[in-house]
């Protein structure tokens, strides 16, 4: 479904990743670790049109990526949670949702979605109206991923959810995301919270300064030697 | 004497309506696109121009050659904006260079005025003759209209915000355009509207103080510094702060024209500015990171 | 979220290159009058270098370290007007007069600055010293009995007679203010070029790419750009001062009204932001170029902002730095 080949990727005149290639096919879960500054956040960004590509290709379900302006990517069927949430702080919990279906075929239906989300994170119901900005860190990123899902998304994309989390609540975000994952959206993680990942992804891809150095099912990469001591900890 | 305060007062609240719709196109601006809008005088001195031109050309009555000029305004808004600031916004290390452009835009815009409406001051006729008495105070109806006319508008523009679509767009952006990106939003679609709507704003300003105040090419230019001077008091980028801001510089400046002299009411402005920048440098409503 | 890179770049070293050009640019300029004896081209050229050393001390601030200041010309007036009223009307000699006005403005300066400088955002900053700028005008204008306000403070003395050595200079013909000026703009050249290369202008520059590492450095942010500003202020304090000696005349809208901002805005741009010599090319290119263009009348503002526009849209750096080769704008 979504299809990487080689991309190139600059800030500036630094290079941020190399040659990066990836696939991720329909109904899967796909995870990218890799350690702080490795370039996981530069590969979403530039998936969501944030970034370009100096060289390569990203297709989705055969649609050029690279080449689609950042704001229609949403309604190509790619959502994307940011890193640390982004979510609209002035904003209520209900109108962060509701902008997530902006500019996708969801719109007509957002109640309908919305009811859907609510199902899904009941606490954002109860607190639909509060301002996101106060939300707690968990409540944030289920306010995230929800605002995502409202725009009934193909492919979500996820940038550390478990980032700044407690433990119980990581687990219970990643539970969502297999849900999420068995409801037929298909899912692309980005952690650095390995373990997790790990275990839950159909296939990963670890990446090092800009480069993907080893890519296979999740079990394998997990069992991997040079993965256990650098992002186990083992 | 109380009589004649609270005329100057209530002169105070219209000026202030007129200031506080000026400021909200700016204060939008910048929250929004995180520049100052320099040529924002200019587009009020467009909207009077507009309005006079409709009226005494067209011959149309004010309730229809009003709504015209904000429909031109809001499309000169637009060309402005993704002719030259949009280009500039692009780029990065953009923290001056619009008020630059848009200073040179103003520049060229009132020397145009000057060449092509002629330095003569067009005066239109009130739109409602006329004052009323009420309880021994004096108020003239076109005064009177001004202030019912401006509240309604920013009444609606605040609804505008906050429950339309792109209203909810303009203020998503304002506050993460990334993540606005990721929504969907076109962001570099809604700094026209931004721009075209503040735009607008300002023309209907002008138009509604245009038998009062007469028409000419300078007309945008103190006014533009004063309509800056509310917004930080008020906090740049709130709308509530440039209504407070507006109502506090209005009804300053009127009590000062009766209490000081009116070539002094400028200097109270400014005053206002600089204390407040000195006590509260972020303004009523503002966040603090600025 | 696009990466912020600094467009004014200034490395700021100068190379052996950029200092000789530097010296010979003033031996032209010292010997100028003696080549050319038209009073008004001595005119011209007075008030070239006087706007390339406000233009400079704007630039200081602006280019150098990132504050973007919209009331230069309140300094310039009011150093104008200190020395002129301070010479007028208590007799103190305008040759210390002149610092006296500079003193004033870089004192007056620490009105706005405080409270400003405390925020980051260049609107903030411009807003405030415009509205200050402003006022500046506005009380000058109304003090009438003291400034004789549009109606023009007359009559200003000019520098009296110095004796150096055992040559009496008087100052009745242009030249000596010529030569009063070339010191003058030399000095706050040669005044910015240190601030640039010393460890100040180091801090100065790390605030200006990146206020948040120098924050964490220790820098003072705050009071390092105070002090800049000051000493620009006091800058553009002394070149006013001069100028209302030289020109004798004073009014609100000459020497405090906004063009003169915009005017030093379009010079530093014309000329280079962030760049030493490029205000100076500016100054020289716009004054003089002006001149020829004094025809145009009416138009001439109209192709001001005519042109600012896609300067400043094109060629933010400055035209200086697209056109000559990147060694000697160092």
């Amino acid at each position: 479904m979504l299809k990487v080949d080689a991309i190139d990727v600059f800030y500036g005149d630094a290079q941020a990743l190399d040659g990066v290639s990836l696939q991720v096919h329909e109904g899967e879960i796909v995870t990218l670790v890799g350690s702080n500054g490795a370039g996981k956040t530069t590969t979403l960004r530039t998936l969501s049109g944030l970034l370009r590509p100096r060289k390569g290709a990203i297709t989705i379900s055969g649609t050029r990526l690279d080449k689609t302006p950042a704001h229609k990517v949403v309604s190509l069927g790619v959502a994307h949670v940011p890193e640390g949430r982004c979510l609209f702080p002035q904003m209520s919990v209900w109108e962060n949702l509701t902008l997530g279906a902006y500019n996708t075929s969801a719109w007509n239906d957002r109640a309908e979605v919305m009811e859907r989300v609510f199902r899904l994170f009941p606490v954002l119901k109860a607190r639909s109206t509060q301002l996101s900005g106060t939300l707690s860190g968990g409540e944030q990123q289920m306010c995230a991923i929800g605002r995502a899902l409202m725009a009934r998304p193909k492919l979500l994309m996820l940038d550390e959810p478990s980032l700044g989390l407690a433990p119980n609540l990581v687990e219970m975000i990643f539970q969502v995301i297999a849900e999420i994952n068995q409801s037929g959206i298909t899912i692309l993680l980005v952690e650095q919270n390995a373990y997790l990942a790990l275990q839950m992804a159909d296939r990963a891809y670890v990446l090092e300064n800009g480069r993907v150095t080893l890519s296979g099912p999740g079990r394998e990469v997990a069992a991997n030697e040079n993965v256990r001591q650098a992002y186990l900890g083992l | 004497m109380i009589i004649q305060l609270i005329e100057q007062i209530l002169n105070g609240l219209v000026l202030g309506s007129i200031y506080a719709l000026v400021a909200s196109g700016l204060s939008l601006i910048w929250g929004s696109m995180k520049m100052l809008n320099f040529a924002h005088g200019e587009l009020y001195m467009l909207g009077g121009f507009a309005t006079y031109y409709a009226m005494t050309l067209l011959g149309l009555p004010w309730w229809l050659a009003i709504p015209l000029a904000m429909a031109l305004v809001l499309l000169v808004g637009f060309g402005i904006e993704k002719l030259t600031i949009e280009p500039l916004l692009r780029r990065p290390g953009w923290d001056y260079t619009p008020i630059i452009a848009t200073l040179g835009l103003s520049i060229f815009l009132q020397n145009a005025a000057l060449l092509v409406f002629g330095e003569r001051f067009k005066n239109l006729p009130y739109f409602i003759e006329g004052s009323g008495t009420y309880f021994g105070i004096r108020m003239a109806y076109q005064r009177l209209l001004i202030l019912v006319v401006s509240v309604a508008v920013i009444v609606l523009f605040a609804q505008f915000l906050q429950r339309s679509k792109l209203g909810m767009a303009l203020r998503a952006v304002a506050q993460d355009r990334d993540a606005a990106t990721l929504q969907g939003i076109d962001v570099r679609g809604t700094y026209m509207w931004t721009f075209g709507i503040s735009g607008a704003l300002a023309a209907l300003a002008s138009a509604m103080v245009a038998p009062i105040f007469a028409i000419n090419p300078w007309m945008g230019g103190t006014l533009l510094i004063k309509a800056f001077v509310v917004c930080v008091v008020g906090g740049l980028g709130d709308l509530r702060g440039a209504i407070l801001g507006g109502i506090l510089l209005g009804t300053a400046e009127s009590l000062a024209v009766v209490l000081l002299s009116s070539e002094w009411k400028d200097v109270v402005s400014f005053a206002i500015l600089i204390i407040v920048l000195w006590v509260r440098p972020s303004g009523f409503f503002g966040t603090k990171e600025w | 979220m696009a990466v912020k890179i600094d467009i004014a770049n200034p490395s700021g070293r100068a190379l052996i290159s950029g200092r000789w050009l530097a010296v010979l640019g003033i031996a032209l300029l010292a010997v100028f009058p003696l080549a050319v004896r038209d009073s008004y081209w001595i005119h011209l050229m007075i008030l070239s270098m006087m706007w390339a050393a406000l233009a400079t001390s704007w630039n200081l601030l602006c280019g150098y370290a990132g504050i973007f200041n919209m009331g230069q010309q309140a300094f310039f007036g009011l150093g104008a007007y200190v020395s002129a009223l301070l010479a007028m009307n208590v007799g103190v000699s305008p040759w210390l007069g002149i610092w006296i006005g500079g003193a004033a403005a870089a004192a007056v300066s620490l009105v706005i600055a405080v409270p400003t400088l405390r925020l980051r955002a260049a609107p903030y900053v411009a807003i405030a010293t415009l509205g200050f700028a402003e006022v500046s005008r506005i009380v000058a204008q109304n003090l009438v009995d003291v400034t004789r306000g549009e109606m023009g403070l007359n009559g200003i003395p000019g520098m009296p007679a110095i004796t150096l050595g055992g040559l009496t200079i008087n100052f009745y013909a242009r030249p000596p203010y010529y030569y009063l000026m070339l010191i003058l703009f030399v000095v706050i050249l040669l005044v910015v070029y240190k601030l640039i290369h010393s460890p100040f202008g180091m801090a100065l520059k790390s605030i200006r790419e990146s206020p948040d590492a120098a924050a964490s450095l220790g820098v003072n942010i705050v009071r390092f750009k105070i002090v800049v500003f000051a000493i620009s202020a006091a800058m553009a304090g002394v070149v006013g001062a001069f100028y209302a000696h030289y020109i004798q005349v004073l009014t609100p809208s000459s020497v405090l009204a906004l063009p003169l901002m915009v005017e030093i805005i379009a010079i530093t741009l014309i000329g280079g932001l962030g760049t030493i010599i490029g205000p100076v090319i500016g100054a020289f290119v716009l004054t003089i170029g002006l001149e020829y263009l004094r025809f145009l009348g009416d138009y001439r503002m109209l192709l001001y902002g005519l042109v600012l526009v896609p300067l400043i849209m094109f060629t933010p750096e400055g035209l200086v730095k697209r056109v000559l080769p990147k060694r000697l704008t160092s």
